[in-house]
């Protein structure tokens, strides 16, 4: 039985498909539809009790939790694909700290961008403007310590691509396209060549191509 | 030579880390880092940690930050020492990390402004955001009924050990607990059981000796 993973046309379960499809591993995908309520139904809610995607089954064993996933997988898979893990144990170390970095202080303003520019109409709830403008301003002094550090180092964690890189593709993706704040990006100049060198890897592009929210 | 962990004993991040070294009979040196003077934001400490936060720590040439993966980090190298955290094998190892996940998505972020309002605004005699306060309250016992759920049939987060998903939680619950939120908790059988027996552990108690919290 192949490895499924729930929800694929949004932007957190895409961090696990970036992953499968960089490892080579063979998986379906189950649409889950938000705007219906799907993920609120009890059937869903067996597999990921706080309602969010992804959920992700293999065989018998189940999993939720994009990072986790992507970590599972890794791990799994060592022996094929890139080692996105890093190849020591300090290696490792260092792709759990930008891994945390993006679950802890990129992530969440670049949800509030997400949910209140992109999202705000289509769920219901005014769009804050005051909080837009915070989390910018947020995001831009995070992006400002990303740009000294990628002037030093060609990938987070090191000289190799690594999980902590790939986290950062989906709700990046969004930012240069649909929250239209491409500058934050695009204006810093080691910042840039980094977002260039992941987003145009194959796997990435596969996942873009596959997964896209139908327009 | 000590690992060197640079913080101050009283702050949550620093406490997930100091957890872990007592747990994993680790040896250690805190270098305290003054948060009420914000030290953190000084140059010197920038240097350990670019976004300005506690902790970062130091041993011999390898550095990291983000408390969690230093704690992976730590628990990885030390696998066979003190108490496992991480879980036996990859399956199992998910979902300690899948939980672990969540402290940091679905707890944390209703936990920490909840602390900052009621705990540390006071000391620092600001006044605390008491419609706020409801609101988060109210978000986090739909989260604590979904712990409550998965700890009527497991006996710790991710199963029948002890593990890193539960020693995350336990330095915010630790300030939570102080506050009128632990009725929350105390209404709560399961989370009730399980709180009681993780901070029964020697690593905790030492800990809260360390910060002053008991005699």
């Amino acid at each position: 039985m192949v490895l499924k993973v729930y929800g694929p046309h949004f932007a957190s379960p895409k961090r696990a498909l970036v992953t499968l499809i960089e490892k080579g591993v063979a998986f379906e995908t189950v649409p889950v539809d938000l705007m219906k309520g799907e993920h609120k139904q009890p059937a869903y809610l067996a597999l990921q009790p706080f309602g969010t995607v992804p959920a992700v089954v293999d065989g018998d064993y189940k999993i939720f939790e994009s990072r986790a996933v992507m970590r599972y997988v890794a791990e799994k898979y060592r022996s094929q694909g890139p080692d996105l893990l890093g190849k020591t144990v300090e290696e490792r170390g260092q792709v759990e700290q930008w891994l945390d970095v993006e679950a802890t202080t990129f992530h969440p303003p670049l949800l509030n961008l997400t949910l209140h520019i992109m999202f705000a109409s289509v769920m219901g709830f005014p769009s804050d403007e005051k909080l837009i403008k915070e989390s910018e301003e947020k995001l831009s002094a995070v992006l400002d310590v990303y740009e000294a550090h990628l002037s030093k180092s060609k990938y987070l964690a090191g000289d190799f691509v690594s999980l902590a890189d790939l986290a950062h593709l989906p709700f990046t993706d969004y930012l240069v396209g649909p929250i239209g704040k491409a500058y934050m990006i695009k204006d810093r100049k080691h910042v840039s060549a980094w977002w260039n060198d992941i987003s145009s890897r194959p796997a990435w592009k596969e996942t873009l191509e596959k997964y896209s929210f139908p327009a | 030579m000590v690992v060197k962990l640079y913080g101050q004993v009283t702050a949550a991040c620093p406490q997930r880390v100091v957890l872990c070294f007592l747990e994993k009979e680790i040896e250690f040196e805190i270098v305290h880092v003054d948060l009420d003077t914000l030290e953190q934001k000084k140059p010197e400490h920038l240097l350990r940690q670019p976004f300005g936060q506690v902790p970062a720590i130091e041993d011999g040439d390898f550095k990291l930050f983000e408390s969690r993966a230093i704690a992976r980090y730590y628990a990885t190298r030390y696998a066979d020492q003190g108490t496992n955290l991480l879980g036996k094998f990859l399956e199992h190892r998910a979902i300690v990390d899948q939980w672990a996940d969540v402290e940091t998505h679905y707890f944390n972020v209703l936990a920490f402004p909840i602390v900052l309002n009621l705990v540390i605004k006071p000391r620092l005699g600001e006044e605390c955001d008491v419609v706020l306060v409801e609101e988060l309250k109210a978000k986090l016992g739909v989260v604590l009924d979904i712990y409550e759920n998965r700890l009527a049939s497991n006996r710790f987060l991710a199963g029948d050990e002890f593990t890193m998903a539960d020693l995350t939680h336990m330095p915010a619950m630790g300030y939570l607990m102080r506050t009128d939120v632990n009725q929350m908790v105390k209404a709560r059988v399961n989370m009730n059981r399980w709180w009681e027996e993780i901070t029964a552990r020697p690593a905790w108690k030492k800990l809260m000796k360390m910060a002053g919290f008991e005699a």
